[in-house]
């Protein structure tokens, strides 16, 4: 008995990621996961063939963007009716629902054509860490991030500081000025 | 005694016009209403069609290229370079595989397509265009060590 059709049913098989999007850009994170739901991060992708792979994200709540973009960036919806169109704010979307923002991003870096519905289904976005137990025993492997999540000061040990290599030190009498307020401006 | 002007009463007769008529209805079979059966709506029916034949060749044939960049670029990703530095240092070092060979490496021959990313990652830190990677993939033989 060959095992060809089982290496064929492997090749095939419907792969689950996770990917962790603590820090990570919205659009970076668009740009890399649509690959991989439509199946391109594959060499035996075809169009027809429907061979995107389930991802599963999460911390969509700690997803990053850059200064005041937050507050910049505006999602914008119309009904159709008139007097219909609305303009919101990122920040404003991302406290009403945390996955919102993750999910126009790669719903809309995906194209549009007829497959995009059935491609988004296969895109489970989790706020933070908790993901139910069905969902998580299917994820077979992690994708790597795309920057890398730097130590907050907070979570350096007081030794680890203490050691940490200094040109110099400064004098007991100096006075260190603090920085300056960052200025936001709110929308 | 000779009839000259009979001659001239021999006149070629005119050509059925069926033929002319069918060879235009054989290409509009099946189209829709009277494109199929009347003819000068299925003589630019016909027409239509037969440019938008002559587009489409072309088409195909680029969309499938298309089709075999992306899966070369995806299956060179795998082993760490993008497809323009695949195809790149493909031609400096002369190896001629076309786009759809190399396709079809990458889908049923991995370890001979693995081999040749190793080339190329080799071609490319003795260039001096790799300053990331000094060392090599192991098992690869250039000119300069024999």
């Amino acid at each position: 008995m060959s095992n060809a059709r089982v290496k064929q049913w492997a090749q095939f098989a419907r792969f689950w990621w996770l990917f962790d999007a603590k820090w990570q850009h919205p659009k970076g994170i668009a740009e890399k996961v649509k690959l991989y739901l439509m199946g391109k991060h594959k060499p035996i992708y075809h169009p027809f063939s429907d061979c995107g792979d389930q991802v599963v994200i999460i911390n969509t709540r700690h997803v990053a963007m850059k200064g005041d973009e937050w507050f910049r960036k505006k999602f914008r919806h119309h009904t159709g009716y008139p007097r219909g169109f609305s303009e919101w704010p990122a920040w404003v979307v991302q406290d009403q629902d945390p996955t919102k923002v993750v999910w126009k991003y790669i719903y809309h870096s995906i194209p549009q054509k007829p497959q995009r519905s059935t491609i988004i289904e296969r895109l489970h976005l989790f706020p933070d860490e908790e993901v139910p137990p069905d969902i998580m025993k299917n994820v077979a492997a992690q994708m790597r991030q795309l920057r890398p999540v730097p130590k907050t000061l907070s979570e350096y040990t007081n030794e680890e500081i203490d050691n940490f290599p200094r040109l110099f030190e400064w004098p007991d009498e100096y006075i260190i000025k603090p920085d300056r307020p960052v200025s936001i401006k709110a929308a | 005694m000779v009839f000259l002007t009979a001659v001239k009463l021999l006149r070629q007769p005119v050509p059925d016009p069926w033929w002319k008529r069918h060879r235009i209805f054989q290409l509009s079979k099946y189209f829709y209403g009277r494109r199929r059966n009347c003819y000068g709506v299925a003589f630019r029916a016909v027409h239509k069609s037969l440019e938008q034949a002559r587009y489409v060749r072309k088409k195909k044939a680029s969309d499938f290229r298309q089709l075999c960049i992306l899966r070369i670029h995806s299956a060179a990703l795998e082993h760490g370079i993008p497809y323009n530095a695949l195809i790149s240092n493909m031609l400096k070092c002369n190896i001629a595989l076309n786009r759809p060979m190399l396709a079809q490496l990458a889908i049923y021959e991995p370890r001979t397509f693995k081999s040749l990313v190793d080339v190329c990652k080799t071609k490319s830190i003795e260039d001096g265009i790799d300053t990331v990677n000094r060392l090599p993939p192991p098992h690869v033989i250039t000119r300069g060590m024999l």
